[in-house]
């Protein structure tokens, strides 16, 4: 049986302002152990965006502020309204609250109603996960077009109230990491000018009996002074499992498709930070793609990432240029992507 | 207008058994008329009607151009301006269209831009390809910086 194409019509991101540069979180965190210098070198992120105000601790934008605002841009550029998608699809790590979903408060303020939403829980790989939940709805033939979202934000772990310098390393790391953004596209059963054609799309659990790379505990009545931290990172297991992974998604991806890794044009590799980064690409070894990164001026913003690399991308892709990107989760260990070919 | 035989200097067209090759081309611009801001680095809204000429290696004019390019929008991440751009472009052997979206900000440092490009009349008409446009230094560009051309066309 064949499936239609697919085709993303138009991207849209949102970064609450300003951008905090590695000199302003420095100062700000005031440790001897993370200077300006330090972040720059071993971080590799130049700077990022956060929803709260880092003077007040005033938090300025929800996520759903975020998600709204990307996906009035994906629509504008589509030159769609709300109305005229006929499903909704978001990913997060970091709901605004466990109910109701931030997806249908964006809904309601951007006028989508009476059509199927979902929002999916996960990290690193969640925007290729709705991106692939909704290409298989779009291609069954019962929807024509899909706003897809991915966003997640610091605002809930950024207590400026904290003296950094009781905090382990590693949480204090988590500062220089994250960012906070939003991303959205809007995919279509038919073709526009400028469209590109969604080629593939890979999403593969690798977790068992491997323990979890990022843990974020969910703290409720209960259980809100069960002590310990909120944030809990392997780093050790993440820079050691992030680029295999990676280089095995790549490699599952391009032999599905039967292309060489000489036929990409643009690959858009996961982007846990301008170092980590580095390395994977490094060992991916697609030395004939141009590279599309975005983490060094956004941060690690989850899953809003792939809609950064997204904007960067679409506009230098000509017809028959494909671009392959990957996301790898490391909390209980995601290898996924997506690959695109502009028709 | 008229313009010289791109045969004459034998190295700006060249067959493949596909298709064309269009190369060692220069474009420069002669007129700029815009809305908006009227800045050369354009800004968010502006249009611009931009009319060019072509020339060979040797800086014989081969052909002529017009193209709209609008600045359509800002990318979040970079904050860099990207444009659309669609160009009719006249050389001796018959007529293209080129389309796409540029990232002013890559053009002006010198990045290797690239639009989809049709023929649309004589030895070019059906033939489908890319257009490779890479701005020449200084950069930032002063106002009369050339862009080098290259014209990929398959049949």
């Amino acid at each position: 049986m064949s499936y239609p194409d697919i085709f993303i019509h138009s991207v849209g991101t949102a970064l609450p302002g300003p951008a905090i540069d590695n000199q302003t979180l420095a100062k700000k965190f005031d440790t001897p152990s993370f200077t300006e210098e330090w972040i720059d070198t071993f971080v590799g992120t130049r700077q990022r965006h956060f929803a709260v105000d880092l003077d007040t601790g005033e938090v300025r934008y929800t996520l759903a502020d975020l998600g709204v605002l990307a996906a009035q841009r994906a629509l504008r550029a589509a030159t769609l309204r709300g109305g005229d998608v006929d499903l909704v699809v978001m990913a997060t790590s970091s709901p605004d609250d466990l109910m109701p979903a931030t997806v249908n408060l964006i809904a309601d303020r951007l006028g989508i109603d009476r059509v199927p939403t979902f929002q999916l829980q996960s990290g690193c790989t969640g925007a290729v996960q709705a991106l692939d939940v909704a290409h298989h709805m779009l291609r069954c033939g019962r929807y024509s077009r899909a706003l897809i979202l991915g966003a997640d934000s610091c605002a809930k772990h950024l207590d400026l109230s904290i003296d950094i310098t009781t905090l382990a390393p590693e949480e204090r790391i988590n500062g220089m990491l994250f960012g906070d953004g939003a991303g959205a596209l809007v995919l279509s059963t038919t073709p526009s000018p400028g469209a590109v054609a969604i080629r593939h799309v890979f999403v593969q659990l690798v977790g068992l009996n491997r323990p979890p790379g990022q843990i974020v505990k969910w703290l409720g009545l209960a259980d809100r002074s069960a002590g310990g931290p909120v944030i809990t990172e392997d780093y050790k297991a993440i820079e050691e499992s992030v680029p295999v992974l990676a280089a095995e998604a790549l490699g599952e991806m391009l032999e599905t498709l039967g292309w060489q890794d000489t036929e990409i044009d643009y690959l858009l590799p996961p982007q846990l930070s301008g170092r980590m980064t580095a390395r994977i690409i490094e060992r991916l070894g697609v030395g004939s793609a141009k590279e599309i990164s975005c983490v060094a001026d956004t941060g690690n913003t989850g899953n809003a990432l792939p809609f950064f690399q997204l904007e960067r991308a679409l506009p230098r892709m000509v017809a028959g240029d494909r671009a392959l990107a990957i996301a790898i989760e490391s909390s209980k260990w995601i290898k996924a992507g997506f690959v695109l070919e502009k028709v | 207008m008229s313009i010289s035989n791109p045969a004459r200097t034998g190295d700006v067209v060249t067959e493949t058994l596909d298709g064309i090759i269009i190369e060692n081309l220069t474009e420069e611009t002669l007129r700029w008329e815009s809305v908006g801001t009227h800045e050369r680095g354009m800004q968010l809204g502006d249009g611009a009607t931009v009319y060019n000429h072509i020339y060979d290696a040797d800086d014989n004019v081969v052909g002529d151009t017009v193209a709209i390019v609008i600045a359509t929008r800002i990318n979040e991440s970079d904050g860099h301006l990207i444009t659309e751009y669609t160009e009719a472009i006249n050389l001796l052997g018959g007529t293209l269209i080129s389309h796409g979206t540029l990232d002013r900000n890559t053009m002006w440092n010198g990045e290797v831009e690239r639009f989809d490009v049709i023929g649309t009349s004589g030895r070019f008409l059906g033939m489908k390809g890319i257009r490779e446009w890479q701005l020449l230094p200084p950069y930032p560009p002063e106002d009369d910086n050339r862009v080098t051309v290259k014209i990929t066309l398959s049949k």
